[in-house]
C-alpha cells in the first residue's frame, strides 16, 4: 500500500513543482518537493529502500527538467541513504525541528553539488548561495511542516 | 563514517554514483530528446496544462481586485496613446500609398518581413531554481523546431526553443545562463551579447556583455536584437538597460538587463516558425 502513496506523491509533485509552486515562489526560489519528500520518508525507512525512492523520485525529476538526465536521481539516492543512515543511527526520534534541521542541510548538500556538477566551469559560489541556495534551503525546511504530518503516516499504512 | 562502509558494497557504491553523477553532468546532451522524457512528458502535459489553466484563473481573479486602480490609470493612459496612435496611422497610411507607388515605379519586389507566428499556451516552468524554461503545449506535430525564436506581445523576445517532444517544447528563457543572443541598443547601435546569468537570473535579469569601454550606452536605453548568428530576426526587443558595470579586466563593460517580457505571468507565447535573419 505505501508505494501506492509514493506513487501518488510522485504524480502530486510532477504536476504541481512546474505549475503551482510558481505562484508561491519568494525572490523567484521554490521549494522542491520531490527532494523534502525523500528526505522524511528516508527518515522513515531503510537505507535501500530510501535510496530506491530516491533514485526514482530524482529521475522523473530529471525527466521534468530535460537537463542532465539521471543527475538529480544520483544524487537523490546519496542524499536518501545518508539521510536514512544518519536517521537510524544519530536521530532515533524524528521531531519536527530534526527533521527541519535534516531538510535543511541535505537540500544545501544536494543542490550545491548539483551546482557544481552542472555548471561546472562557470561557477559564481558567492551568488549561488546568497540568491538560491540558503533561501532554498530555507523554504524547503518550512515546506517540510506540513509534508513531516502526512508522510510518516502513509510509509505507516500497510 | 567506517561504521557506514562496513558494508564495502555500500561504499563503492557511493563513489560509482557520484561518479555516475559527474559524467552525466559533463556528458549531457541537453538538445537530445529521449523516448522516456517525452513519453514523461506527453503523460504530464494535459494534468499540467489543467492545474495551469487553474492557477491562473484564480492569479487573474485576485489580481482583478488588486490591480483595479492601476488599471483605470492604465485605461486613462492607453485611451490617450490611442489617440495618438490613430493620428500617427493616418500619417503612416499615405506614407505607405507613396511608398507603395514609389515601389512600383522601381519595379521593385516588396520585402514580406511579416512573421509565421504559432501560438502557444505556457502550461508548465522549469520544477528547479537552476533553470529558467518554459514548457509550451505545441510540439513537433505542430510544426515547431529547435531553435526557433519565441517572442511574446509586442514583439517582445522571450527565449528560443530548446527542446521539442511530440506535443510540447521547452523554451529557454533569455535569463537562463544556457542562453545567449546577438544584441544591439536600439539608440547608439552599439552591439553586445545579452546571455542569461545565474547571479542575475533571480532577480529577472540578464546581462549585456562584450560591450567596449567607450561605448555609447546609458542606463533606460532599448536593448533588441542585432540579427546576428542566425537564430533570431533584428529588432526584437530584449530589455532595458538597467545598470552599467566595468568588467573584472577593467578593458570592457557590461549591462545589467530588465528584459521587457513578464516572464512570471506569460500564459501565451508566439513562435516564430519562419525567422527572416
Amino acid at each position: 500500500m505505501k508505494y501506492v502513496f509514493h506513487g501518488i506523491f510522485l504524480v502530486i509533485f510532477s504536476i504541481i513543482q512546474p505549475t503551482w509552486l510558481e505562484y508561491i515562489a519568494i525572490f523567484g526560489v521554490k521549494p522542491n518537493l520531490f527532494l523534502i519528500y525523500t528526505v522524511i520518508i528516508s527518515c522513515y525507512c531503510s537505507k535501500k529502500e530510501g535510496a530506491i525512492i530516491g533514485f526514482f523520485f530524482g529521475l522523473i525529476l530529471d525527466l521534468l527538467t530535460g537537463n542532465a538526465i539521471g543527475l538529480n536521481g544520483c544524487l537523490m539516492l546519496l542524499v536518501a541513504f545518508f539521510t536514512a543512515h544518519f536517521c537510524e543511527k544519530v536521530i532515533r526520534n524524528n521531531t519536527l525541528p530534526s527533521i527541519m534541521v535534516i531538510v535543511f542541510v541535505t537540500t544545501l548538500f544536494y543542490e550545491l553539488l548539483y551546482y557544481i556538477i552542472a555548471f561546472l566551469g562557470d561557477l559564481d559560489l558567492g551568488n549561488a548561495l546568497l540568491k538560491v541556495l540558503i533561501p532554498e534551503c530555507l523554504y524547503c525546511s518550512i515546506a517540510s511542516i506540513p509534508l513531516y504530518y502526512i508522510v510518516p503516516k502513509t510509509e505507516k499504512s500497510v | 563514517m567506517r561504521k557506514t562502509f562496513k558494508n564495502k558494497t555500500g561504499f563503492w557504491l557511493i563513489v560509482t554514483v557520484i561518479i555516475l553523477s559527474i559524467a552525466i553532468g559533463i556528458f549531457n546532451a541537453a538538445s537530445d530528446v529521449t523516448i522516456f522524457e517525452d513519453a514523461a512528458e506527453i503523460i504530464f502535459t494535459p494534468a499540467q496544462k489543467f492545474f495551469t489553466n487553474i492557477g491562473n484563473g484564480v492569479s487573474n481573479f485576485f489580481g482583478y481586485f488588486s490591480d483595479k486602480d492601476k488599471l483605470n490609470d492604465e485605461i486613462k493612459r492607453l485611451k490617450n496613446e490611442n489617440a495618438d496612435l490613430k493620428k500617427q496611422i493616418s500619417e503612416n497610411e499615405a506614407s505607405k500609398l507613396e511608398n507603395e507607388q514609389l515601389r512600383k515605379l522601381l519595379n521593385l519586389k516588396s520585402n514580406n518581413t511579416e512573421f509565421e507566428l504559432e501560438t502557444a499556451q505556457v502550461i508548465a516552468r522549469s520544477p528547479s531554481n537552476w533553470y529558467n524554461t518554459l514548457t509550451i503545449d505545441k510540439g513537433a506535430s505542430d510544426g515547431i523546431a529547435l531553435n526557433q525564436p519565441v517572442i511574446s506581445a509586442g514583439n517582445t523576445l522571450v527565449g528560443r526553443i530548446s527542446e521539442v517532444g511530440t506535443t510540447w517544447s521547452k523554451v529557454t528563457l533569455l535569463t537562463d545562463p544556457e542562453h545567449a543572443v546577438g544584441s544591439q541598443v536600439l539608440r547608439s547601435g552599439e552591439y553586445g551579447i545579452c546571455e542569461g546569468d545565474g547571479s542575475l537570473s533571480s532577480d529577472g535579469g540578464c546581462r549585456l556583455s562584450f560591450v567596449s569601454k567607450n561605448a555609447n550606452i546609458i542606463v533606460g536605453d532599448t536593448v533588441i536584437t542585432s540579427g546576428l548568428g542566425g537564430v533570431y530576426p533584428k529588432g526584437l526587443v530584449i530589455g532595458k538597460i538597467q545598470k552599467i558595470r566595468p568588467d573584472i579586466q577593467g578593458i570592457s563593460q557590461y549591462a545589467v538587463v530588465s528584459p521587457e517580457a513578464d516572464f512570471k505571468n506569460l500564459q501565451a507565447v508566439f513562435v516564430i516558425q519562419n525567422a527572416a535573419y
